[in-house]
């Protein structure tokens, strides 16, 4: 018995990572393939926003949480078309249209749910999404509740970065997204259509981070706050970075900051005297760090950021 | 070297490029596209569009008070945006402004706080100094990466950044906070440290000139000496600028320098003139905004006072808006979203434009701004 009563605040914190890094693990995952077609996409956080708003919306309209997830789904893949129209087919400075399109979101979700809701003193609210375990999984002690006993987003979410993983280097269509990152012009001369390319990658990117944020307002929460990602969609892109372009990294950068936000909130509430700030800063010293190379080389895709233009027609 | 060149018969053979008017107005064109579709969005809000603006003019131009708090929002924004400009021309494209501009509040308030008291001609740029030091500090960590490790500024800025604001909030929550209180900011600034006010009844200070001399220091910076031409010819070229002689690194980091320094000189103007004390979350946005702003004022130093003008105005008249207007202040960080984008967007004509009248080859994308250039790394 003493066992498990040792056992059991680490449980709550291991699955507290677990739920926290769900939506940041749904982001980075698009965002990966985003990155890795060459296109630097720091409008997550809008696209994220968008989805939170558009997910609880669907949710509380419909009844269903599906239907909010479809459309915060949708709402994020509507804002990276627009993306990609000024960043792919214009080729405007891909981080100035990001910055955009974030103003663009704040101000648009703000908008609407205040056109919709008014400034009404009880806030809204949607039935809260309940875990659904795992039959006989969820029974295995310590590895049960930590991963077994979880909403059915988180479950994805880890399903993603496999997916991605055999997309990106076991199809031929994740070989043209890769070369499309690393060199645009070759990719172009081998009949890679680079633009399409580029413009799938980032919708894809789009429907996940809309389907991260609407796991804030439907799963994470049961309402919708103004600016209630607050820096996910920032976080997204830093796992990306942290994780250096790959799909098993950014699995772990995203339990990484997911932990790092879990042993905060416990540190908060136990008064232990660590500063908290110093444990979120934590990973993205790291990140820092691992970027000058000193540990590994970054692997950073070679046209990040650099638009598309085809010399000879 | 080179034989030396006569300027006379230089500039016969290739005239000077001169932007022709109709490409100056197109950013203009573009904000007020963006308001007629702002315009659009609040009618089909069912509120009526031409209130709107008119209640968002007076609350940011109305009465002297409300023009004081739009120069007030104006100073921060205009000085970081004009240190990333020159970031910006010399093809460093950092988004570490809002890093820089917290160092900068963090140390004008350190220095304010720790410094024995000295008289306000001393401990007002004392204090200015210190904040400009850090800004510059902060942004030469990124700088230094570009340069000797290849690490992608945007990349390396996102976490200076994140580092930057956790690290105030340590600071106000722990070591400065005001003694004896529970919340989280820091102890009152001598009044020795503050900027002087220069309008009664108004937070109208003395730091509102401050942009207007930064602008035309670095148009002289950039226009009128060898550093800057350097810096700009690296961000037109790096590879030519390497083949040219010029040492790229050296006027990378410059520039960089420069324009950690002014967003860590905005930091110490919100400490110094406005806020009087370091809290978490002061100036949140204006690191971010200034980004797009320097992009909307073209890079050119005058244009860029100018877009911060409209930005802060746009601030400061959106509780206006909703007051008299009942339309709900974030419809301005909406218009402002759409004004960036407008703004990006009719870059695309610009060379159409040039292909038209035949002056400058057709093929340079994004406007005046310099691509992403991985190849600035030693």
């Amino acid at each position: 018995m003493l066992n498990s009563f040792a056992l059991a605040p680490s449980i709550g914190f291991l699955a507290a990572t677990v739920r926290l890094s769900t939506p940041l693990l749904l982001a980075a995952s698009g965002e990966l393939v985003t990155e890795r077609a060459g296109v630097l996409n720091l409008s997550i956080e809008g696209m994220m926003l968008n989805g939170a708003l558009f997910g609880f919306l669907g949710a509380y309209f419909s009844g269903s949480l599906f239907v909010g997830w479809l459309a915060g789904m949708l709402a994020g893949a509507l804002l990276a078309l627009l993306f990609s129209f000024f960043a792919i087919t214009l080729r405007s400075h891909q981080v100035i249209v990001a910055l955009g399109i974030n103003l663009l979101a704040l101000g648009e979700t703000s908008f609407l749910y205040r056109k919709i809701f008014g400034l009404a003193t009880l806030t809204p609210q949607i039935k809260p999404a309940l875990p659904h375990p795992i039959p006989t999984l969820s029974h295995i002690p310590l590895l049960g509740p930590v991963l077994f006993d979880q909403t059915i987003l988180t479950y994805a979410a880890f399903l993603f970065p496999p997916l991605v993983w055999i997309f990106l280097y076991k199809t031929p269509a994740g070989r043209s997204l890769r070369a499309v990152g690393e060199n645009a012009v070759a990719a172009d001369s081998v009949g890679v259509d680079v633009q399409c390319i580029r413009y799938l990658a980032t919708i894809f990117g789009g429907l996940l981070a809309g389907l991260a944020g609407a796991y804030l307002s439907t799963v994470a929460l049961n309402l919708f706050l103004e600016n209630m990602t607050g820096g996910a969609g920032w976080i997204a892109v830093t796992i990306v970075i942290f994780g250096n372009w790959s799909p098993l990294g950014i699995a772990l950068a995203a339990l990484t900051f997911g932990g790092a936000e879990a042993l905060q909130l416990r540190l908060q509430s136990s008064g232990i005297g660590v500063p908290r700030e110093f444990i979120v800063m934590f990973p993205y010293l790291l990140t820092l760090v691992a970027l000058s190379g000193f540990v590994k080389r970054s692997k950073s895709p070679a046209q990040l950021c650099i638009p598309f233009i085809r010399s000879f027609q | 070297m080179t034989a030396k060149r006569s300027p006379p018969t230089f500039r016969k053979v290739a005239p000077r490029a001169r932007w022709p008017l109709i490409e100056v107005l197109l950013p203009v064109v573009a904000v007020v596209a963006a308001l007629l579709l702002g315009a659009l969005i609040i009618a089909f809000a069912g509120l009526n569009p031409l209130r709107a603006y008119a209640a968002l003019a007076r609350g940011a131009f109305g009465s002297v008070g409300s023009f004081s708090e739009t120069l007030v929002r104006f100073c921060p924004l205009a000085l970081c945006a004009l240190g990333v400009l020159v970031a910006f021309r010399a093809g460093f494209f950092s988004i570490g402004a809002d890093g820089q501009f917290y160092l900068g509040a963090l140390a004008a308030t350190f220095v304010a706080l720790k410094v024995p008291a000295l008289p306000s001609i001393v401990l007002v740029p004392l204090c200015m100094a210190g904040a400009m030091a850090a800004g510059t500090l902060w942004a030469l960590v990124a700088g230094l990466l570009k340069v000797r490790l290849g690490v992608n500024e945007v990349v390396s800025t996102i976490m200076l950044n994140a580092i930057a604001s956790l690290l105030i909030d340590f600071l106000v929550r722990g070591p400065l906070r005001a003694p004896g209180t529970d919340l989280q900011y820091t102890a009152v600034i001598p009044k020795f440290a503050w900027l002087p006010r220069i309008l009664p009844h108004t937070r109208l200070h003395a730091g509102v000139f401050l942009p207007l001399i930064a602008a035309l220091l670095v148009y002289i910076f950039l226009w009128r000496m060898s550093a800057g031409f350097d810096s700009r010819v690296t961000g037109a070229n790096s590879v030519a600028a390497r083949h040219a002689g010029i040492n790229v690194g050296g006027s990378v980091l410059g520039a960089v320098a420069i324009s950690g320094a002014l967003a860590g000189l905005a930091g110490a103007v919100e400490i110094q003139a406005v806020f009087h004390r370091l809290q978490a979350g002061i100036g949140s946005d204006y690191g971010y905004t200034a980004i797009p702003i320097a992009l909307v004022g073209k890079t050119l130093p005058g244009a860029t006072l100018l877009a911060a003008l409209i930005f802060a105005a746009l601030g400061v008249g959106s509780a206006m808006m909703q007051i008299k207007a009942s339309v709900p202040s974030p419809l301005v960080v909406l218009l402002q979203g759409l004004i960036i984008l407008f703004v990006v967007g009719s870059d695309m004509f610009v060379p159409k434009l040039r292909k038209w009248r035949q002056t400058l080859p057709p093929e340079t994308t994004s406007g005046n701004l310099p691509p992403m250039d991985p190849s600035i790394a030693e």
